[in-house]
């Protein structure tokens, strides 16, 4: 029974040993004459990692009315949420408009030619330039992924649906198609053009249109059924941007860049390392102090906690930020305390590790509740802290089961 | 007494941050503040902390932060409170001499960047915070009422904000500059203080 034991704690501390070194070192495969860490890498957020900064000046002359330029600052905040753009500043200095606005790195070009667009939506009858629809109009843009069977082939692509208000549906309804001739008697083509800022998206002839358009809606597509699934995804990005600059309204000033660049946070993420370490340093100083042999077998699994906990934040993508750093330390310094309480307490059997780890669940209950609510929130800060919190602490429970229950427990009923 | 001594010196730290808030406002970080940002290409790899050295000597008694910019991590980006024509000279010069460079006077521009409004940082964390804090709240009323609906009220309101506002005066009057490291540490903070106090209800039940 004890041999069977012992061999059990032997296997948990390799299992223990070697994923730290997968964590902390990585796994090396040479691929085309280059050796490459297969590992997945962390992903941070812009700011420890990089950040683009564009600044843009209004191009009028004449002064504005600061409230315009906090209206127009209002819209481009509404148009990065539309394009799915999550970790974002912006800055505005009211006197001169100047606007300062820093993205992550990974945005997509599209993001970054329409972000300060005006966006002046128009749609214009193209035989008499008169403006038939115009921003005022629209009550919402949709934008989805759709699908459609073609001759026994299902063909992807974007569906952007402008939707008209009231008012939009009215003028629609009020346009009277009259067909005109030419002096020969020919019928002349009349067609409408839909415009943004002056750059024609479609033309549509005006009888189809009116026709269509009658229920309140008017309906593009992006794809021709031929494009893989990268270049969807490029469509979708500016099928979203399309519905940022329409859906928010124009802009009340035009502006221009001035400067941009791609800059590298000044935080140094090996402090935290450092910190991080000295931290652990302590811990297993002071289990292999108090506890020995015991206290060394634990202090192994503490560091394999560490590694597998590192290797979940990477493998279900949560980003990492200067709170999801501290998010780690709080979750570590738990685990930390779990394993000095239980081995202080010489648990004999599964009933006292039971009610250990119930206890534990009483007092991190509501920081569970927490970290679930800002799993949810698309502030990058706090979704950082909530998801790496959540894995934190699924994983605390998980490994006590797993790993410290064996090692732990004296004796078994 | 003891208890209540320490229950004191905390409220004096908490009202002193008060007022030095109030007065003096908060020590902000040069990076969130309006400031002027001048790039120069030393085409080259270099240490941010060589550069501020050099422009440290250049802009005295300012705070300066030293970026690397661009993909090839070769333009220093130097972020600092305000810039003569005579000072760009003077740094030009230095850069020059100390990594052997022929950077002209005219190929340096200085541009503005507006300052991070506080305001609109922690308009992010107001609702999810509030949310959060109304829940535990609920929580803890529920789970722990034989101990007193209204002393739970009160001492979780006076615990967690208790904790937070100490933290924040701390910041005020040790003059410690706010950045993105001091604003992401609220989070931890406040999520200590529902520990703790989630602890003290458990072990008085």
């Amino acid at each position: 029974m004890k041999k069977s034991k012992n061999l059990k704690v032997i296997l948990i501390l390799l299992i223990c040993v070697l994923l730290s070194i997968i964590s902390f070192f990585g796994i090396y495969l040479k691929k085309n004459n280059n050796i490459i860490n297969i590992v997945k890498d962390f992903m941070f957020s812009k700011e420890i990692s990089k950040t683009t900064i564009i600044t843009f000046n209004p191009t009028e002359s004449e002064e504005q009315a600061i409230t315009n330029y906090k209206g127009d600052k209002e819209k481009i905040n509404d148009r990065l949420k539309i394009m799915q753009v999550e970790d974002f500043n912006i800055r505005l200095k009211e006197e001169t408009g100047t606007m300062t606005v820093e993205l992550p790195k990974e945005v997509s070009s599209s993001v970054l030619t329409n972000l300060m667009a005006v966006g002046e939506f128009e749609v214009i009858d193209s035989a008499s330039s008169e403006t038939i629809l115009n921003n005022s109009d629209i009550k919402n843009v949709q934008v989805s992924n759709k699908e459609t069977n073609y001759y026994g082939q299902i063909i992807e692509y974007i569906s952007i649906e402008i939707n008209l208000n009231k008012q939009g549906i009215e003028k629609i309804n009020n346009i009277n198609y009259e067909e005109k001739y030419d002096e020969a008697g020919n019928i002349i083509e009349q067609n409408i053009a839909l415009s943004v800022d002056g750059v024609s998206l479609f033309t549509q002839s005006k009888l189809e249109f009116l026709t269509t358009v009658k229920k309140g809606t008017i309906g593009l597509s992006m794809g021709t059924g031929q494009e893989t699934q990268e270049e969807l995804k490029i469509y979708y990005e500016e099928a979203k941007c399309l519905e940022a600059i329409i859906e928010n309204g124009p802009l009340q000033s035009n502006y221009q860049e001035v400067y941009s660049n791609l800059v590298i946070s000044n935080i140094n993420t090996s402090y935290f390392i450092i910190i991080g370490i000295i931290l652990l340093i302590a811990m297993v100083t002071y289990l292999i102090i108090k506890y020995k042999i015991n206290g060394l077998t634990h202090s192994i699994t503490l560091i394999g906690f560490i590694a597998i906990y590192l290797l979940l934040i990477r493998y279900t993508n949560a980003i990492m930020s200067v709170a999801g750093f501290s998010a780690i330390a709080i979750i570590t310094i738990i685990q930390f305390i779990f394993i000095n309480k239980a081995l202080k307490k010489n648990i004999k059997n599964m009933g006292e590790f039971n009610k250990e780890i119930l206890d534990f669940i009483n007092i991190m209950l509501p920081i569970f509740a927490i970290s679930i609510l800002f799993c949810f929130i698309s502030n990058v800060v706090i979704n950082s802290f909530g998801t790496i919190l959540f894995w934190g602490i699924i994983l605390i429970i998980a490994f006590s089961y797993a790993i410290t229950k064996t090692l732990i427990i004296k004796e078994k009923r | 007494m003891k208890k209540n001594n320490i229950l004191i010196m905390l409220a004096v730290i908490i009202v002193i941050g008060i007022l030095v808030i109030f007065l003096k406002g908060f020590n902000v970080s040069i990076l969130l503040r309006e400031h002027k940002i001048i790039d120069i290409y030393i085409s080259q790899q270099f240490e941010p902390k060589d550069v501020k050295k050099i422009a440290k000597e250049v802009f005295t008694n300012q705070d300066i932060v030293v970026q690397k910019s661009t993909n090839y991590e070769d333009i220093a980006t130097i972020s600092l409170e305000t810039v003569s024509q005579e000072q760009i000279e003077q740094l030009v010069n230095k850069i020059n001499e100390k990594y052997l460079l022929e950077i002209k006077i005219e190929e340096i521009n200085v541009y503005d960047v507006p300052k991070l409004q506080l305001r609109d940082i922690f308009k992010e964390y107001l609702l999810p915070v509030i949310c959060s804090f109304l829940m535990v709240l609920v929580y803890f009323i529920i789970r722990y009422k034989q101990q007193g609906i209204l002393n739970i009220l009160y001492k979780t309101v006076v615990g967690i904000l208790g904790i937070n506002l100490f933290y924040i005066s701390l910041l005020a009057i040790t003059r410690c500059p706010i950045n993105i490291i001091t604003i992401s540490t609220l989070l931890p903070i406040y999520l200590v203080s529902i520990i703790i106090i989630n602890y003290f209800y458990i072990k008085n039940k």
